[in-house]
């Protein structure tokens, strides 16, 4: 009997003129979407392939390894696989960073950037399914009930002997199948695009996120489906459900979102960026001038002596700096992350939101892989300084090598100075997928919680519905 | 006539559950937004200063002018008050190096607060863009179908009242019943502002203000008199509400975003990744042959001061000027290198502002995205602020150049004939104070943008009136 109903709904719904605006909206917003990502995504490989290659031959034209310790090296991570569907916090990500001995891991100052892409936020699918799936399902789902009543089709309907909780649940299956098909429809041909086009492959970790993350889009269409539900069995003119549902998404999905994280700030305080510059560059500053001091202070007359302090000294200033530099940083980070925490816990309130959150973990460019990437900066410091500190064993003394004739070497393509495979590459892979499951879980869950309560708000009316 | 018709429309609306949601919408999100920016600026006016303070103490503890030049200096950039209600690209801070020798280079922090990445922040602009644009719609569907179907048009029109009084009451009512909130709103927020001293908007500031209110109005207009004219056409207000979502998600969501990537196609300009890649391939390859000379030239000198050293016929004087003449030999090279870098940056820059310019022609299509340019611009926190902050930048690094130069210069003079050195000191150092345009030149700037709202919203309006002046409304 439910497949019965649930497929005279699917049916109907087909056949409208509604259905096929969305249908053609749909695929051509998916398409459109998946193409832009791939042409920017295959850029992306290819001047990340130059980078690397660049880097490589920067190190090989370095004269020796003190060159390395000065100028040290400016990299990135590689383009997101995933990127296609999930823009997230890439853009923070994929900074360029440069390492260099005496100052650390920086963010490689930039010049000029596309101020456009900062105005409006990218078309990615998240954002299709955030913003055009909800107010789709919505838009299917408002009429369900109080339309059929206004019609009259309702009465009709339950003088058979059809049992109320059936005719809902067939509603529900079919009226969701009509929203789903299609979208999983296009996101298969955004798929096909994504192997057409672009220059990628996906491994089986890479292949679980995917699943994981169309259904969680899965999971987010359904939200809205059975609020629409609820509200169309809650009211009893198809107008009224309409503006309902309109002021409702507009609150779910614009206004909340946007406005929570910045309510959040209010309770939580945080240092800004340029005051931790310059408690950063204050504490420098401090050292820098105990050096001079102390250095002033060092027994000069004995020559090997005074070397000897000097380099104890400058050791110790060294490590003093950037174990400051550390600490400030660590309590910043621990301010903001206590700041981002609570802008979740907050914001979660609204469906949107947790599915944003959870999709952007799920596609290596949320929240949790930005925390990862903080630490892996000090990883990455600390393991170019082992590298640095092998190749000075391995070297021994400076040879009396003179730079003109390595830069000639180069020209003639002689080999590096010093062996460039123990630099360490900067290869961020983002948080293991069990850490991104679990990450994405209080997503899920909430998602199901919000369906759960829609759904049973939805039964519980149209229970209770008088048909006039 | 009018008049009755008029207030009647406005009550009508005033008394309804849609008027209750979009005042309640509205004040909220305005005001709340306009609160927490308004924390959000002094926190960074806060930081602008202490910035500005730190930066200065430290280049005036460098050791010399020739430090100076190698070290060169920090500079920030006061944020504009107008940033409060148009948040615009106010969210990409950044701290400015400027170099004697170096190309200015933008500063960020290792660690900023993502959240605010994965969500835009819901400031004045934003709920007139997005959320009014919806409620405009949201009011106008069913004004001409909505009474159609309640059968009260035709009731209507068999009174003696000229249709055309009829429509045009209908736009007015309407669009006073959709602006009301959203004044009262923006009243509110500038009662915020007023009442915190310490943000000091100025005259220019509040012209600012108002503007970005009146091109909001504008923008609403607009929207509004589409809705009017979708009313008319359709039959039932429930095609004409699936319509109007529909273009509401394509003009409003979609085609902003997608205008960039659209100029892209036509004036395709490479990636800031691809830059940096030409960047350095070019000063590898032309830096290899300049470094060498350098080195071959410095191993020559340096061959040349031992011997001169070893000859005891040395005056202090010599010296001094030997490793003058070597230093400047470092900054020659330093000199090269910017040199070439400026020659591969300087067309990729041209080439950005057009495609940006294109992209702006392209999405003239859409109000919305006229309506972002524009207010965001009247803010100065959008495209011309940019552009214009670069420069400023750009001119920055010169002054800073020359003053470092005559400072060196006069120090070597004193030196040379005095055999005393002058000391150090920044007292004379040019400030970077960096302010937007003026509110004229942001107004002339947008102007056109203005003009092409207001013709929107009349030709919107003009369809309306004659699709309902001509339409059988009793069929």
């Amino acid at each position: 009997m439910i497949l019965q109903i649930a497929r005279k709904e699917l049916l109907a719904h087909i056949l409208s003129f509604r259905f096929s605006v969305f249908l053609i909206l749909l695929f051509l917003l998916t398409l459109g979407s998946v193409a832009v990502m791939t042409l920017k995504f295959n850029d992306e490989v290819a001047s990340y392939r130059d980078g690397v290659s660049q880097i490589d031959r920067a190190l090989s034209e370095y004269a020796n390894i003190r060159d390395l310790q000065n100028a040290g090296l400016t990299s990135r991570k590689g383009p997101n696989r995933l990127g296609f569907f999930s823009e997230g916090i890439e853009k923070l990500l994929a900074r360029p960073v440069s390492v260099v001995a005496d100052t650390g891991v920086e963010i490689a100052p930039t010049f000029e950037t596309n101020p456009i892409l900062s105005l409006f936020p990218t078309p990615d699918l998240i954002y299709i399914v955030n913003i055009v799936l909800s107010l789709i399902a919505l838009l299917s789902t408002y009429d369900a009930v109080c339309g059929e009543s206004e019609r009259g089709t309702l009465k009709l309907v339950l003088s058979n002997s059809v049992p109320k909780y059936k005719l809902i649940l067939g509603k529900w299956l079919g009226g969701y199948l009509s929203v789903i098909l299609p979208f999983t429809v296009s996101v298969l041909a955004g798929l096909a695009l994504i192997f057409a086009l672009a220059d990628v492959s996906f491994n089986s970790n890479d292949t679980i996120r995917i699943i994981l993350l169309v259904l969680l889009c899965l999971i987010y269409i359904s939200v809205f489906f059975n609020l629409g539900l609820f509200i169309s069995s809650s009211t009893r003119r198809t107008g009224t459900a309409m503006m309902i549902c309109l002021f409702a998404w507009v609150f779910i999905v614009l206004a909340y979102p946007n406005t929570s994280p910045m309510v959040a700030r209010l309770f939580v305080s945080a240092q800004n960026p340029s005051e931790l510059l310059g408690s950063i560059r204050a504490s420098e500053r401090d050292l820098n001038s105990e050096y001079f001091q102390r250095r002033a202070e060092l027994d000069k007359n004995d020559k090997a002596k005074f070397l000897a302090g000097l380099h104890d000294l400058k050791v110790d200033i060294g490590q003093r700096t950037r174990k400051e530099k550390y600490e400030l940083e660590r309590d910043y980070i621990r301010q903001m992350q206590k700041q981002v925490d609570v802008a979740q816990v907050f914001s979660q309130v609204s469906p949107s939101s947790s599915f944003v959150l959870a999709a952007s973990t799920l596609t290596r460019s949320g929240l949790r892989d930005y925390e990862r990437i903080i630490e892996y900066y000090d990883d990455y410091e600390s393991e170019f300084r082992e590298a640095l500190k092998e190749l000075n064993k391995k070297a021994g003394k400076p040879g009396k090598k003179k730079i003109q004739d390595v830069l000639m070497a180069k020209e003639t393509n002689k080999e590096a100075a010093f062996d460039i495979t123990v630099v360490p590459k900067f290869d961020f892979q983002g948080i293991a997928l069990e850490e991104a499951i679990e990450n994405s879980l209080p997503g899920f869950v909430l998602l199901i919680v919000f369906n759960t309560v829609f759904f049973l708000g939805a039964f519980l009316q149209f229970i209770r519905y008088r048909v006039h | 006539m009018l008049k009755i018709l008029i207030v009647k429309e406005f009550l009508e609306h005033v008394m309804g559950f849609r008027f209750l949601i979009i005042s309640v919408l509205c004040l909220a999100m305005v005001v709340t937004g306009i609160y927490i920016l308004r924390a959000d600026y002094l926190a960074r006016l806060n930081d602008y200063e202490a910035n500005t303070v730190m930066f200065r103490e430290d280049t005036s503890k460098e050791l010399s002018y020739r430090h100076l030049q190698l070290a060169g200096t920090f500079v920030d950039t006061r944020p504009a008050a107008t940033q409060i209600p148009v948040y615009g690209l106010a969210k990409e801070h950044k701290t400015v190096h400027i170099g004697a020798l170096k190309l200015p280079r933008f500063q960020t922090a290792r660690s900023v607060n993502p959240i605010h990445i994965m969500f835009p922040v819901a400031d004045l602009l934003f709920v007139v863009a997005t959320i009014m644009s919806l409620l405009a719609f949201a009011m106008s569907f069913d004004a001409v179908s909505g009474e159609r179907e309640n059968g009260t048009l035709q009731l209507l029109m068999s009174y003696s009242v000229p249709r055309d009084l009829v429509i045009l009451a209908k736009w007015i009512g309407g669009y006073m019943a959709l602006t009301t909130p959203f004044i009262l709103a923006a009243l509110g927020g500038a009662v915020i502002i007023v009442s915190s001293s310490e943000i000091g908007f100025s005259v220019q500031d509040w012209l600012a203000y108002g503007l970005i209110v009146a091109s909001s109005m504008l923008f609403m207009a607009v929207m509004f008199s589409i809705g009017i004219l979708m009313s008319a056409l359709f039959r039932e207000s429930a095609t004409a509400i699936a319509v109007l979502v529909f273009l509401w998600v394509t003009g409003v969501m979609i085609s902003p975003n997608a205008s960039p990537h659209l100029a892209e196609l036509i004036t395709p300009v490479k990636s800031s990744d691809a830059i940096e890649n030409e960047v350095n391939e070019t000063v590898a390859i032309q830096g290899r042959a300049i470094r060498k000379n350098f080195y071959d030239k410095k191993d020559a000198f340096l061959s040349e001061y031992k011997k001169m050293k070893k000859s005891k016929a040395k005056t202090n004087e010599e010296l001094k000027l030997f490793q003058d003449t070597y230093a400047q030999m470092e900054i020659d090279l330093r000199l090269d290198f910017e040199r070439i870098e400026k020659e591969v940056r300087n067309p990729h820059t041209k080439a950005l502002h057009h495609q940006v310019n294109v992209a702006r022609q392209v999405s003239r299509l859409s109000p919305v995205a006229s309506f972002v340019y524009v207010s965001t611009d009247l803010a100065a926190t959008g495209l011309q602020k940019h552009f214009d902050h670069l420069d400023a930048v750009r001119n920055y690094q010169e002054t800073f150049r020359e003053y470092v130069d005559d400072r060196i210069e006069r120090r070597n003079k004193i030196w040379r004939e005095t055999g005393e050195d002058p000391g150090y000191s920044i007292d004379n150092m040019p400030e970077f104070d960096y302010r937007p345009p003026s509110v004229r030149d942001r107004l002339l700037t947008n102007l056109v943008d203005m003009a092409a709202l207001a013709i929107q919203a009349m030709i919107f309006f003009m369809a309306s009136f004659l699709v309902f002046v001509r339409k059988d409304l009793l069929a």
